[in-house]
């Protein structure tokens, strides 16, 4: 177990810059975003309006295409230049640990891009959301005072009403439940699609893919869900059929490895 | 240095558990957070201490989330519920049936009497291709049909069955005002393209029709659907009370010719009939109560809620409430069934000329056993300065001897330059009586109106259109009140 530590601690030491740049530029970036939006907003607007329109969800689209091709290297590096994919292949350790040891790496890439836009958030909402104009002071001598804060419980709401945080913050144990099996599917099949390239197999690169469109139509059914016309589904049958495509993805990685067919 | 090399070791785990950190007080914070919208009864007139013996439930809910909360006087308690999708959403708290039920749609078509004095006329238009003939028709009389479709919503169908009956009422007046058009499509060889009838006019009767919802003619026992028509003193002929025992499927009767014509459909069986001629009645409305019918009309100018027999049809007892003339019932009335007790909102009002007209509300609650009884009778809800009669109430409930009306309370300053009601801020206010004695008055104060905000400010600062779903918005359903 020890083993699969230190490779996972020399994984993300390699990419901790990378790692480093994506959290800043997506703060940055989103702040600077939803900043601009403050400035030409004159009316108050939900939370979860105001950072849907300000072009936040996109910077956490480049961050998210950013974390993917991170594990996409993370796997091709060891290609090239000198080659320590025979290295690792050749250490006296199961070769599996190769495998778990990007699998966790690539993971904890998505893990942190959570985490920093959920913090992104929480500071967008402090710094720039929108207030109400309240009265404060009904006629007193000089007029109605107003005061100018934010919704009652309005950050709660954004979270509870807004399709992109109900994606990625789910609020319940089915949603949560389905997003984790979406995202364990998405980096697994991932990893095996880069797998099936190195060892040639392109065939199979299209379970990857019909994986990829599998996880589109449940996020655009998670989306949409509260759409009144929407045919309901069960997620918790989705999210068991999505963990088993993550088993399917670890089981078939693994053998990849094993026969040594990517080396 | 040590530090560092310390951290270089641990890298994953100290990354690893900062964001499930962030994750888990983050996410234990929303959820903590469920609790602290606003929620309080707020005293606006009389004693409060009444609400130390009950209990008030309810949900605030959107398309998003729901918070159910139970009020002790000043303890409040709420619960959060995340909805995952749409089927989460309590549609049974807003009147909505759920899979499996039968909807039902209530239609009064008409028909020229038979012994009627009428007048054709004829005019030709010439189309693009071919002409129209436009066949206007012009009675002295009308008969009217009772349609009802039954729609049952199932998982995987829908199914749609009708009934129509002749009740054997008829409209009559002494000009011709009754008229009845049809229009006819032929192309350049003579030949019938089309046939459309439609543009009824009815005529000034017609506006006495009933001025009811034709939900009001209708009413379920054990699954059974009895009916009515809400007919006004100027009909004649015959009304009563009628039970469906059968529906017809749909393609049955779409499948014969003779449909659109005088036929019935389906088997209807009356429980009771009354003759309309010589009388000075109009009927309300029709509700089932405890295993009873009671028939809701103004008689002689007198309110009276009559209780039948749902299979024998006999007159089991008769109540009658107050003054009420025909020409001052406002359309709407409606009904809360609480188990035995029915309570009910009946908008009077009062043409003051020049199109004005004074609104107020007749609240009546009856338990009805054997006897009916009058338990507690409103004339006008307790309003203040620029308070607007409501027409519709969201809730009226008993508890602890006592009436517990709520309803949304516009004020018309806050109106000022929105065009839309929906945006109109309103007021959750809460009335109790009891008999007919005003007891208490309070506001339930939430956050709901904040969602409102942004589309208010929009319609004000730019004017232009709005669209909303119907979920979109908080709102405070299902009230109920119980005894502690």
């Amino acid at each position: 177990m020890s083993k699969l530590i230190y490779l996972i601690n020399v994984e993300i030491r390699r990419y901790r810059w990378s790692l480093a740049a994506m959290v800043v530029i997506l703060i940055l970036f989103q702040q600077i975003l939803l900043g601009i939006s403050a400035g030409n907003t004159n009316i108050y607007i939900p939370y979860e309006e105001f950072f849907q329109s300000s072009g936040a969800v996109i910077v956490f689209g480049l961050a998210f295409a950013a974390c993917c091709v991170l594990c996409i290297w993370s796997i091709v590096y060891n290609y090239h230049g000198s080659k320590s994919i025979y290295t690792l292949m050749a250490l006296p350790q199961k070769r599996s640990f190769y495998y778990f040891s990007k699998l966790v790496t690539c993971l904890m890439f998505f893990l942190i891009l959570i985490t920093t836009q959920l913090l992104s958030a929480l500071l967008g909402y402090a710094l720039f959301a929108p207030h109400i104009r309240r009265v404060a002071e009904q006629s007193s001598v000089y007029g109605t005072t107003f005061r100018f804060d934010h919704a009652k419980n309005g950050l709660f709401l954004s979270f509870v009403r807004s399709d992109f945080f109900r994606l990625l913050f789910p609020l319940s144990s089915k949603s949560f439940f389905s997003s984790i099996s979406i995202l364990f599917a998405f980096v697994t099949g991932l990893l095996y699609g880069v797998l099936c390239e190195r060892s040639k197999k392109y065939s199979r690169l299209i379970l990857a893919a019909a994986q990829v469109g599998y996880g589109i139509y449940l996020v655009n059914y998670r989306i949409t869900a509260a759409d009144f016309f929407q045919r309901h589904q069960n997620l918790v049958i989705h999210g068991i059929l999505m963990l088993l495509l993550t088993v399917l993805f670890i089981w078939g990685s693994i053998r990849l490895i094993r026969s040594s067919t990517i080396s | 240095m040590q530090t560092r090399k310390w951290y270089n070791k641990h890298m994953f785990f100290t990354i690893l558990i900062s964001c499930l950190v962030v994750l888990i007080v983050t996410g234990a914070g929303f959820l903590n957070a469920s609790d602290d919208g606003t929620l309080f009864i707020q005293d606006i007139e009389g004693d409060r201490s009444i609400l130390d013996h009950v209990i008030i439930r309810g949900l605030i809910q959107d398309e998003a989330h729901g918070i159910a909360f139970d009020i002790r006087n000043h303890e409040v308690n709420k619960k959060f519920s995340y909805y995952n999708s749409s089927e989460d959403i309590n549609y049974e708290l807003m009147g909505a049936a759920p899979i499996g039920d039968s909807n039902y749609s209530y239609r009064l078509n008409n028909a020229i009497s038979p012994d009627a004095n009428i007048e054709t006329t004829e005019k030709k238009e010439i189309a693009e291709s071919g002409y129209i003939i436009e066949k206007t028709t012009k009675a002295d009389a009308i008969d009217f049909f009772v349609n009802i479709s039954k729609i049952e919503f199932l998982r995987n169908k829908t199914n749609w069955s009708e009934i129509r009956f002749d009740p054997g009422t008829q409209l009559k007046s002494d000009i011709l005002e009754f008229e009845l058009t049809s229009l006819d499509y032929y192309d350049d060889n003579d030949r019938l393209l089309s046939h459309n009838e439609g543009g009824d006019s009815i005529g000034v009767a017609g506006t006495l029709l009933t001025g009811g919802n034709p939900k009001d003619a209708y009413t379920l026992m054990d699954g059974r659907l009895y009916f009515t028509l809400l007919t006004s003193p100027y009909h004649r002929g015959s009304n009563g009370i009628y039970k469906v025992e059968d529906f017809v499927e749909l393609w049955e009767w779409l499948s014969d010719e003779s449909a659109k014509d005088r036929a019935q459909y389906g088997k209807v069986k009356p429980i009771t009939t009354f003759s309309l001629d010589e009388q000075n009645m109009s009927v309300l409305a029709i509700e089932a109560v405890s295993g009873k019918l009671i028939l809701i009309v103004i008689e002689n100018d007198t309110l009276i809620l009559r209780s039948y027999h749902p299979e024998t049809g006999g007159l089991l007892d008769e109540l009658p409430v107050g003054e009420l003339d025909h020409e001052d019932y406002g359309g709407t009335l409606q009904s809360f069934v609480d188990d035995n007790i029915l309570n009910l909102n009946i908008i009077k009002s009062i043409n003051e000329g020049d199109e004005q007209y004074l609104m107020s509300n007749i609240l009546l609650s009856v338990d009805v056993a054997d006897k009916l009884s009058l338990l507690h009778h409103i004339e006008g809800l307790q309003l203040e300065g620029e308070e607007i009669t409501p027409k519709y109430i969201d809730q009226i409930a008993t508890a602890d001897q006592k009436l517990f009306v709520f309803t949304n309370l516009s004020i018309e300053e806050e109106q000022r330059g929105i065009n839309y009601e929906v945006l109109w801020p309103k007021h959750n206010v809460m009335f109790v009586y009891q008999g007919s004695e005003f007891l208490y008055k309070g506001e339930l104060i939430t956050d709901i109106d904040e969602d409102y905000i942004t589309h208010r400010e929009r319609i004000r600062s730019y004017g232009g259109g709005f669209g909303y779903e119907q979920y979109q918005f908080r709102q405070i359903y299902g009230y109920q009140v119980e005894r502690r």
